[in-house]
């Protein structure tokens, strides 16, 4: 396990990088080679859109503040995880994340934003409020930090806007699954443009 | 949704200008507002009927008023007398001041003679709503159908908010369908 050196700023993230082979459950499909970082630099290119596909391979978690998984959505990865495995895993990642605020050396740390293993990348985004989200993907996808922030944005649009969601329970929202497809698949980075 | 910073003070409020003022109010804030009266209103009743009541309710008095202020502002202190020209005046005035646009259609009923619909793509109550599947056909577009603008005007009706499945869309279009009350038929055409 490796430090990388900490970003210029107060609030100290880290990147933890596990030369490990991880179990099975775990790995995605056959990787896709990743393209420069430059390309996806500007997010209203047609170039960017397709950066943004590629999360396809790969997939997605929401959990509340303790822990629970709300939202689980498979972007057709290869092994098969069912719910019990992905609720799991979900709060297995929550004390991770919380272990890792431990083992700071620094204080002010939020705990790990991206974790890189051999055959994939989990990106994690924390929320104020302790919602995480996170997306495991192939190594080298662009652009999974602002995805995960548009993510956020629709949470915050069609479930917490929506009389009908209980808060910390597990999403049911007919929007946020439309709207959530549509930023995936379509090339809606438009969205981000606003 | 009066601009405040910038408006010169005055004295007294009958010395004011009847203007516009600024029309733009936070959508976000507006969602939130109108979700916690749905979720407030949700806690007091038994049953999905009684939430579409209260619902309704809540929007008769955005009703009085709207139709109070508009009358006076955009037409002069005059109110429309016929049926054809108070709807084409819901359709158009008064949805531009509530909801920022005009509505999508105004149609005729075609089974039966004393039902008109207005439709709306996307309500604008309904953006971030998503109705959980065991509550059937619940629209919260009642609240908008209950706007008693009608009613205040002198045209008793019975308002209510349909979801209408449109071919190709994912998403239902709203239909606020208005049924006459049947002493108001001389006054048709």
């Amino acid at each position: 396990m490796r430090y990388s050196t900490p970003r210029p700023s107060n609030s100290v993230r880290h990147r933890i990088r596990f030369p490990v082979d991880l179990p099975r459950s775990l790995r995605l499909s056959t990787p896709v080679s990743s393209s420069s970082p430059a390309a996806c630099a500007d997010l209203h290119t047609p170039r960017a859109a397709f950066c943004f596909r590629r999360i396809l391979a790969g997939r997605l978690f929401i959990i509340n503040k303790s822990g629970g998984l709300i939202y689980y959505k498979d972007y057709g990865s290869a092994g098969r995880t069912d719910t019990n495995d992905s609720l799991r895993l979900a709060s297995l990642w929550h004390s991770m994340h919380a272990i890792s605020q431990q083992l700071s050396p620094t204080p002010g740390c939020e705990g790990i934003d991206l974790l890189q293993a051999h055959n994939f990348d989990l990106h994690c985004f924390q929320s104020l409020t302790g919602t995480k989200f996170f997306a495991v993907c192939e190594t080298g996808a662009q652009n999974i930090e602002v995805l995960l922030k548009v993510i956020y944005e629709l949470y915050t649009d069609f479930v917490l806007k929506n009389p009908f969601y209980e808060m910390e329970m597990p999403i049911r929202c007919e929007l946020f699954d439309l709207n959530l497809a549509q930023v995936l698949q379509k090339d809606r980075v438009a969205l981000l443009g606003r | 949704m009066i601009g405040v910073g910038k408006a010169k003070q005055y004295a007294n409020v009958l010395d004011k200008p009847l203007s516009r003022g600024r029309q733009e109010v936070s959508l976000s804030a507006f969602a939130f507002l109108f979700s916690e009266l749905v979720q407030y209103n949700q806690t007091q009743v038994d049953n999905i009927a009684e939430l579409e009541r209260r619902l309704e309710d809540a929007g008769y008095a955005v009703g009085a008023r709207v139709l109070e202020l508009l009358c006076h502002r955009e037409k002069g202190n005059r109110r429309e007398t016929r049926l054809l020209n108070i709807l084409s005046f819901i359709h158009s005035t008064v949805w531009k001041v509530l909801f920022g646009k005009v509505a999508d259609s105004l149609e005729k009923g075609t089974e039966h003679e004393d039902e008109y619909m207005i439709s709306e793509k996307e309500l604008l109550v309904n953006r971030f709503i998503s109705v959980p599947k065991d509550m059937g056909a619940f629209n919260c577009g009642a609240f908008v159908a209950g706007i008693g603008v009608l009613e205040n005007a002198g045209f008793p009706a019975v308002v209510t908010a349909h979801f209408v499945p449109i071919e190709g869309q994912q998403r239902p279009r709203t239909t606020i369908l208005i049924k006459f009350a049947e002493e108001r038929e001389a006054r048709f055409g």
